[in-house]
Parts: C-alpha cells; sequence; structure tokens
C-alpha cells in the first residue's frame, strides 16, 4: 500500500486546499463535500441522505466512483484520478438506539482516503459511539456501514481491523503487564514473517522513540509514552483509516507530542479520524471538521468556517 | 564451543518471556532431571514406577489447564470432562472391539473425541460470547451433570455394545496401552507405562514451551490480558479461545486415557466435585503462567496426597484446601514462580559480587 | 401423572430452584462474587440445623440456629479472606472454592459421615392416590416470601438504597458517605444467611451430609447463570423456567434429565441472550418504551 499512500497523500493535499478556499465563502456545511461529485446531493445540513447513496449500489456507492469518473478504475482502494474521489469510509443512514435512547441518529458520514478529520461535539454528541460503530464495538441498530467499497455493518471488529480499520482509546489501553517490545509485538508480527520480526518490532519503536524502553512492563511507561506507544501499535497494522480518541489527561506538550505523530503519520497516508474537544487544538491538526450534536451530523466545513459559526457556537456554550 | 552453539541453538524454539527458564543453566538442570526420572524405574522397580506414572500424567492434566487458565484467562473447571470422556473412550472402543489394533486406535480416537468436546462446548460458550465467570460455573456444571448420569447407568439398560457403564462403580478390567497389530503388539505396563506417560509429558511440556513463546502464545497472552484490545489488534479472540480450548481438551483426554490404561479402570468420581478441583489446586499452587509450576505442584502434592491416605488420614483434603487458601492469599503468582524470581535474585547478586556480567545469560 | 401432580412438582422444583439460588445470587449479582463454596454454606446451615434439633431444640428455633450460624461464617469468612479477592475476580473463586474443601471436610472429621436425621414434620396432604409432604409443600410460599423481602430489603430501606448505590457506582457511594466496605461485608452476611437458611430449610427433608452441598449447585448456578445479572428478577425467572423445565422432564423421563434439560436450558439461554433472562427484560422494556 505503500505506493498507494503516498498518491493519497499528495491528493489529500490538493483537495484541502480546494476545501479551505471554498470554506472562506461558504457558510457551512456544504463545503466539506464541494469537491466531491456527490455534494451537491449533500445538501442537507444535517447530512440528509445523498441520492447517491439511495439509488446506487453500495460498493460503488462506497467506492465513491461517481458516474461521471472517467478514469474507469477498477479497484477503489487505488486513488489515481485527482481530488476528492477517493471516499475511503462512508455511512448510510447509520443508528444507534441504546433502549429508548438514540445516540446515533440516521447519520451519512464520509472519509476520504488520507484525510483527516476531526470530529467535535457537546459531551453525549454521540462522537465515541460513532467510533464504536466504525470499529464493530457496537452493532448498528439500523443504517450501513462501507469501507473501502464492502459493506462491513456486520464484519466482527477483528476482520475490519484486518480490512485496514485501527483504532486508539481514551484511556491509553496498552497490555500493562506486558513490556513495550512485547506490545509492539503482537501488532508487528501481524504483517511480519518470524525472520524479520524482531528487526522490525525495534524500527517500529525507534519511530516513536521507546527503544530504550523496550523491556519496560507498558504500565510503567509514562501517559505521553503509552500513548505513543498505543498509535504506534496501531500504526504498525498498517492502517488506511485510524480512528482516534485522544488521550484524556495529558500535558501540553505530551499532547503536542501525540499531535505530532498523527500529523506525521497522516502525512504517510493513514486517514485519521480524531474526536477533539478543545477547538483551537483541532485548528493546530485538521482542516476538515465535522460536528455531532444529539447525534446527528450537525454540521460539516473546514475549521474557519465551524469556528465562526453561531449556531455551532451556541450548542457548545448554550448547553444541551 | 561448536557443542555449545548447538545447545543454544537447539533451545532457543522453547525459550521466551513467558516461560521461566530460559538459560543454559537451567537446560542443563532440565537435562539432569529427566535423566534422573528415566532412571528411576531402574533404581526403584517396576512397583515404584508404575506408582509414579500416576503423578505424570496427572501432569498432563495440569498442562491442560494451565495453557487455557494460565496463558489464556479462562478459568475452567471442566478440565475433568474432557479426562473422563476420553478415558470411557478408550475403555468403550477398546473393550468392545477386543483387538490390540483396535486398543491401538483407541488412544487416537478417544484423543479425538475429547477435543471434539472441548469444541463443541467451546463454540457454545466463546462464540455465544459467555463471559469469564459463566464459563467457569458452565464448565463446572456440565461436569456435575456427567457425574450425575455417569452414577445412574447402574441398570443393565446402560451398555454400550458389549461393555456395561457400571454406575457408581464404573467399567474395570480397561486393557492397558496396547501398540500394533495382533502378535506383534506391545502392551505397556510397569516401567513401560511410566516411560511412555513420561516421554508424553515431556513432549506436552516442551510442544507447550515453543507454542507459548511464538506468536500464538502471545495472542493467548494477549487475550488473557484484554481482549476487547487483542481484537483491536485484528485477532479474533474467539477463535483464539476456542482454539486453546481444543488444545485443553485434547491434552485433558491424553492424560484421560493415560489414567485410564494405568488402573484398568475409570468411574463417574472423574466428573466429581472432588476431582474437578484437584487441576485448580495444583496450577494454583505451582504458579497458573507457569507450565513447569504446574508440572512441579502436581507432583508434589499428588505424592503427599498419597503418603497421606496411605496413612488413612482424613485431613488431606484439608490440607490441600489450606494450601490453596494461602496459595491464593500470600503467593497468587505460584510458589514455583515465586522460588524462580528468589532464586534469580541470588543469583544476580552473587553475579554482581564475582563481577562476572556476561555470566548468566538472561 | 396428572396436572395436578405436574402443578406440585413446579412448585416443589420452583421452591427448590429459588432456595438454591438465592443466596449465591445475590452475594454474585450485588458483588460480582462467585462462591463456590455456596453448597457447602447450606451444608452449614443444615448441619445447624440437624444439630440443634437433635440437641432438643424445637425445629423452628433450629432452623433460626442454622442461619445464625451461617450468617456469622460469612462474616467472619468476609472479614478474614473475601475481602482480600474482590478486584480478583477467578481467585476468589478459587478460594471459595478451597473453603468448600475444608468445611466439607471439616464436617466429616468432626461428626462422621452421617449424623441423626430430623424427620419431615407436618404429614402429608393426600389427593386421590397421590401424596404430598405439606411441609414441601409450604415451601413454595416460603420461597416466595424469601423474594418478596428481599425485594423489600433492597428497594424499600435505606440499607438497600446504599447496597444499590455501592453496586452502581463504588467511587460516588464512597463520595456520598455510605461505607462501602460494610455493604460489602452485610451483603456477604446475607447472602450467608440465605444459604443458611436454604440448608435449615431442606435439613428436614435430605439426607444431612457432609457432602450434601453438592445437590444443590447445579440448580443454583444454572439458575444465576440463566437468570443474569438482576437478583430478584433473575432469580424469580430463572425459577420458574428452570422449574417448569425440571418438572416437565423430570416427570416424563427421570430426575437425571431433569438436569441435562436444565443444562442444555442454560447453553441456549446464554448462546441466545448474553445477560440472562434479566437482559431480555430490559431489552424488551426498552424497545416498548423506545416507541
Amino acid at each position: 500500500m505503500t505506493a498507494t499512500d503516498t498518491n493519497t497523500d499528495t491528493e489529500r493535499t490538493d483537495a484541502s486546499t480546494a476545501k479551505t478556499t471554498d470554506a472562506l465563502s461558504a457558510e457551512a456545511t456544504e463545503v466539506a463535500d464541494a469537491t466531491t461529485p456527490d455534494a451537491s446531493a449533500d445538501a442537507a445540513p444535517d447530512g440528509g441522505t445523498t441520492d447517491a447513496s439511495d439509488a446506487a449500489d453500495p460498493e460503488a456507492v462506497a467506492a465513491g466512483t461517481p458516474p461521471s469518473d472517467t478514469s474507469g478504475r477498477q479497484s477503489p482502494a487505488v486513488a489515481a484520478t485527482g481530488p476528492g474521489t477517493d471516499t475511503l469510509l462512508q455511512t448510510d443512514g447509520l443508528t444507534k438506539r441504546f433502549g429508548g435512547f438514540t445516540a446515533i441518529d440516521d447519520v451519512d458520514f464520509d472519509v476520504e482516503a488520507g484525510e483527516l478529520r476531526c470530529l467535535i461535539g457537546p459531551n453525549g454528541a454521540g462522537k465515541s459511539t460513532l467510533l464504536k460503530l466504525i470499529t464493530g464495538r457496537h452493532d448498528a441498530t439500523s443504517g450501513a456501514i462501507y469501507y473501502d467499497g464492502a459493506d462491513i455493518t456486520d464484519r466482527r471488529p477483528h476482520e475490519r481491523v484486518d480490512l485496514g480499520i485501527g483504532m486508539k482509546f481514551q484511556v491509553p489501553s496498552v497490555f500493562d503487564e506486558l513490556t513495550a517490545y512485547e506490545n509492539m509485538r503482537l501488532s508487528v508480527q501481524r504483517t511480519h514473517a518470524d525472520a524479520d520480526l524482531d528487526e522490525a518490532i525495534r524500527d517500529a519503536l525507534e519511530r516513536i522513540d521507546l527503544a530504550e524502553r523496550a523491556t519496560t512492563p507498558a504500565g510503567e511507561l509514562s501517559h505521553g509514552q503509552q500513548g505513543r506507544l498505543e498509535i504506534g501499535m496501531a500504526a504498525a497494522l498498517e492502517p488506511d483509516l485510524l480512528l482516534d480518541e485522544p488521550v484524556a489527561g495529558l500535558s501540553v506538550e505530551e499532547r503536542n507530542e501525540v499531535a505530532d505523530l498523527v500529523t506525521e503519520l497522516n502525512g504517510d497516508g493513514i486517514a485519521f479520524i480524531v474526536i477533539e474537544h478543545d477547538i483551537d487544538f483541532v485548528a493546530n491538526i485538521a482542516d476538515e471538521v465535522t460536528v455531532l450534536h444529539g447525534g446527528e451530523v450537525f454540521r460539516e466545513g473546514s475549521i474557519e468556517a465551524i469556528r465562526d459559526d453561531d449556531e455551532v457556537r451556541r450548542i457548545y456554550l448554550g448547553g444541551e | 564451543m561448536g557443542l555449545g552453539d548447538t545447545f543454544d541453538r537447539l533451545r532457543r524454539p522453547f525459550e521466551g518471556p513467558n516461560t521461566l527458564g530460559n538459560s543454559r543453566a537451567f537446560w542443563v538442570g532440565f537435562l539432569v532431571v529427566l535423566a534422573g526420572l528415566v532412571g528411576y524405574p531402574i533404581g526403584f522397580g517396576s512397583y515404584a514406577a508404575s506408582s509414579a506414572a500416576l503423578y505424570l500424567l496427572y501432569a498432563i492434566l495440569a498442562l491442560s489447564l494451565t495453557v487455557i487458565w494460565g496463558y489464556t484467562g479462562i478459568l475452567s473447571f471442566g478440565q475433568v470432562v474432557f479426562f473422563g470422556v476420553a478415558g470411557y473412550s478408550f475403555a468403550l472402543i477398546s473393550m468392545n472391539l477386543e483387538s490390540a489394533l483396535a486398543t491401538t486406535l483407541a488412544l487416537p480416537v478417544a484423543v479425538g473425541l475429547a477435543t471434539l468436546a472441548a469444541l463443541v462446548l467451546g463454540y457454545f460458550m466463546f462464540y455465544g460470547e459467555v463471559r469469564d465467570v459463566y464459563v467457569t460455573i458452565l464448565t463446572l456444571v456440565v461436569a456435575l451433570v456427567l457425574n450425575t448420569f455417569m452414577a445412574q447407568t447402574a441398570g443393565s439398560e446402560w451398555t454400550v455394545g458389549s461393555v456395561a457403564l457400571g454406575g457408581f462403580n464404573g467399567i474395570p478390567a480397561i486393557p492397558s496401552l496396547t501398540f500394533g497389530v495382533g502378535e506383534a503388539a506391545v502392551t505397556l505396563d510397569g516401567s513401560a507405562f511410566y516411560w511412555f506417560t513420561l516421554a508424553a509429558l515431556v513432549a506436552s511440556y516442551l510442544g507447550l514451551r515453543a507454542l507459548v513463546n511464538g506468536r500464538f502464545g502471545y495472542t493467548m497472552v494477549a487475550t488473557r490480558e484484554d481482549e476487547d484490545r487483542t481484537e483491536m489488534l485484528g485477532y479474533d479472540v474467539r477463535r483464539v479461545k476456542l482454539l486453546v480450548f481444543a488444545l485443553g481438551g485434547a491434552l485433558a483426554g491424553l492424560s484421560g486415557v493415560l489414567y485410564a490404561t494405568w488402573g484398568n479402570y475409570i468411574s463417574p468420581s472423574v466428573f466429581g466435585i472432588t476431582f474437578a478441583s484437584i487441576p485448580v489446586v495444583w496450577v494454583a499452587v505451582g504458579g497458573r503462567r507457569s507450565l513447569l509450576g504446574a508440572i512441579v505442584a502436581t507432583v508434589v502434592i499428588e505424592w503427599f496426597r498419597q503418603q497421606l491416605s496411605a496413612t488413612g488420614s482424613q485431613y488431606a483434603l484439608i490440607i490441600v484446601g489450606v494450601v490453596l487458601l494461602a496459595a491464593i492469599l500470600f503467593v497468587p503468582e505460584g510458589v514455583v514462580p515465586r522460588l524462580d524470581a528468589a532464586l534469580t535474585d541470588v543469583r544476580d547478586r552473587f553475579a554482581t559480587n564475582a563481577d562476572t556480567p556476561e555470566g548468566t545469560p538472561e | 401423572m396428572n396436572a395436578l401432580n405436574l402443578v406440585f412438582q413446579f412448585a416443589d422444583n420452583f421452591a427448590f430452584v429459588v432456595l438454591a439460588a438465592v443466596g449465591l445470587a445475590v452475594i454474585f449479582g450485588m458483588m460480582g462474587v462467585i462462591n463456590l463454596g455456596h453448597g457447602e454454606f447450606i451444608m452449614i446451615g443444615a448441619y445447624g440445623t440437624t444439630l440443634s434439633a437433635n440437641a432438643g431444640a424445637p425445629l423452628p428455633v433450629a432452623m433460626a440456629v442454622g442461619v445464625l450460624v451461617t450468617a456469622v461464617m460469612g462474616f467472619v469468612l468476609e472479614r478474614t479472606i473475601i475481602h482480600r479477592l474482590y478486584d480478583r475476580l477467578f481467585d476468589s473463586m478459587v478460594a471459595t472454592w478451597a473453603l468448600g474443601l475444608i468445611l466439607t471436610q471439616g464436617m466429616r472429621i468432626l461428626f462422621g459421615n452421617s449424623i441423626p436425621q430430623v424427620s419431615t414434620p407436618l404429614g402429608n396432604i393426600a389427593y386421590g392416590e397421590f401424596s404430598y409432604s405439606t411441609y414441601r409443600v409450604l415451601l413454595l410460599p416460603v420461597a416466595l416470601l424469601v423474594l418478596g423481602g428481599l425485594y423489600v430489603v433492597f428497594t424499600r430501606t435505606e440499607f438497600g438504597i446504599r447496597a444499590r448505590a455501592t453496586i452502581q457506582d463504588p467511587d460516588t457511594a464512597r463520595a456520598l458517605g455510605v461505607d462501602t466496605d460494610r455493604m460489602y461485608t452485610a451483603t456477604f452476611v446475607i447472602g450467608s444467611a440465605l444459604a443458611g437458611l436454604t440448608g435449615a430449610l431442606y435439613a428436614p427433608t435430605l439426607t444431612v451430609v457432609p457432602g450434601m452441598g453438592s445437590s444443590f449447585l447445579v440448580e443454583a448456578f444454572v439458575a444465576v447463570v440463566v437468570g443474569g445479572p438482576s437478583v430478584l428478577l433473575g432469580t424469580t425467572l430463572s425459577g420458574g423456567l428452570l422449574g417448569t423445565i425440571d418438572a416437565v422432564f423430570t416427570n416424563l423421563f427421570g430426575t437425571f434429565y431433569g438436569q441435562i434439560a436444565m443444562l442444555l436450558t442454560a447453553i441456549v439461554v446464554i448462546r441466545v441472550l448474553s445477560n440472562g433472562l434479566t437482559g431480555l427484560v430490559e431489552s424488551v422494556r426498552n424497545r416498548v418504551e423506545g416507541e
């Protein structure tokens, strides 16, 4: 995937530049999809169902292959045709109820390959639930999730990981009793043969600056180191999409380290969905923002547009 | 040096952080003890060897629980189920067919049936998302129900082929372990049985060491530590648990066949509540995350129980209970890992004093 | 066999399942600890009752002694051993198992393999060709009374509210001034006393021997597994379900098949409903409220 990733990256930069320009003039949500062919259909502010996803067969929709796409490419995984045509993840009318409570309400949401998307919203907006639906930790009540051209709604969590979806949790969830090396091994052995396992593990630890702590049990690492280890483990699985619930209770310094790592990995072509609470922090890392509110997509657009949006400000300040 | 290098290369697959004993010294000690065990029947005679074989075959049962509980985090009270299923299967097959060949084949078939039983039960539990304590309870209930069932098979309607299940009294006159066809068959008794059991135990031990220090072993440990996290690394934890449970069933089954042929007898008490608890005692006391610990504790505890009951003492079970309780409260990691840690400590201090940093390869 | 016979059989089984399970269910539901020595706690209650009755105490007094002895034992064991193991699920199971071994063998050493039995009081009710022990028939209302009593204790009393707060969120409960340690101790003692009560109630109807605890285990464990985490609802529902299944299969095929049927029920229920019958009831309730 490395070659493709590089392509995707270039494409991402192009796309986001385009979006940012648009975002300045447009008011809110549509901006996000202004450069995608099916954006015109996606005009409803809270993510109304697109024509495409209603009509076309799921494979085509999920692949983000628009009817007008002239490149005629076969596999949706190969991004080659310029900005904004490669939808990596798409949810279609995704709904999750817990008993009488609707945590996620008819959400249509999509992420392109190589994108870095921030998910914001007040407490209880459904951000974590949405991520858990995407990883398969929760089963959807209704609606569908497509990834890389395939319907993954009923796939088991580990199958989704195999397809390329990685997850990083709010509480650094490394294996406390295992050493950093052993932790990393669990991830690296998914993609490497026994012969070059050791070298690959050491490389991976080197990359997250933990080579010296290889024999330390992960539970004894600092909070920031655990965060790095976790993200390193997720990255070692060579995913195309990483879901990131930032670690709570980090110092500014540790947070910046993690943010740098996220930006770096994103630069390598991994798409990210990042949950963030601090809108100023979002501005540092992301260009595309989705605002969830009451389980629905409330706004979608560039960080500038979102930050200037009075309605968004109202739901944040005015309580729920 | 050439010999030493070969030795080091040979031991490598069996070493790693998931087992105790990763030094040259350990393996030398291992070989010395093994030589002693092999020579035991020669020194003490066939009768003593035959008695000792019981401890060795029990140790295989203990290993089956160690992989399931210690390495994968599933506490099963049902290892005796697979032990008993294999024992009864062996009896029914070999006694119905009454030929050397059938008795030879009865071993793998009985172990296969035990594995199958573990697969079926494991499928229902793990693919049904049955969680930790419920697994423990279910395995215990299965054992108790089998105990009730086998105990009421005294009537003449309870025969399989020509063999009566015998209810509470069980099945006597089970053939000894036999290999071969017709006249060329070899029956293993006394010392020969002891050596076979020892070989089976050593093979199980080494096989498990290689397993837990390999890819799958890390997956097992990760599953024990945190199932959700393991799943997010792309592992199918249900499958991991099922496979481990089946492996445990196979080992318990092997132990069960050896047991049935050791005393030429099996009865419903193998499913009973006391026997169901004994493997947990061995493993908890010896060190649930230590294969070696399980073996050592099994041999020591069983030898001790044998000595006590031979003198007619009623206190054996009380002492077992107290030892178990003390282990849980004061040595939760188990006696053998605790000893190993103490030993390493002493050796490190010694090594520092003697100023030989290269001395201990760990 | 006729309908009335089946009804009696059901009542008998329902009472047995509920009484066998209730002590275990309280401790498990409230504290998440599986007491594998539960059967032996019941046995202690039975011994307390039988021994005091043999010493001349009237049966009700003897039963009270049985309950008291078990409760005191529960208190001592909780303070000395169990409370160290609250965050170690498997260890607490193994430790209570060890206690069970010690209790069984200890009673055998102290009192031998059997003691003089107390005969079943209150005579029989005859109906046509059938005859039932009045005492055993009365166990059904007693079981219902126990469930009702628990309901009142856990929903209507200050203690119950504190106990439930402790279960839901120990940290918050502590912050609100609840002495959570005391709550755990109290819950364990209640669970022990209930096991003792079961032993006391069944002492006149069963052979009181050191190993008698195991005859309650299958029913108790299956009931808790089938019932799910909610103590009262779960125990009542599984008592009803298992009582019916046991009655039908025992009547048709014999005791053993009743047990097998219960085991299969447990496996099927767990396979289908991860939170037992309680989970089913809750999801139905949620769905109804959600509409």
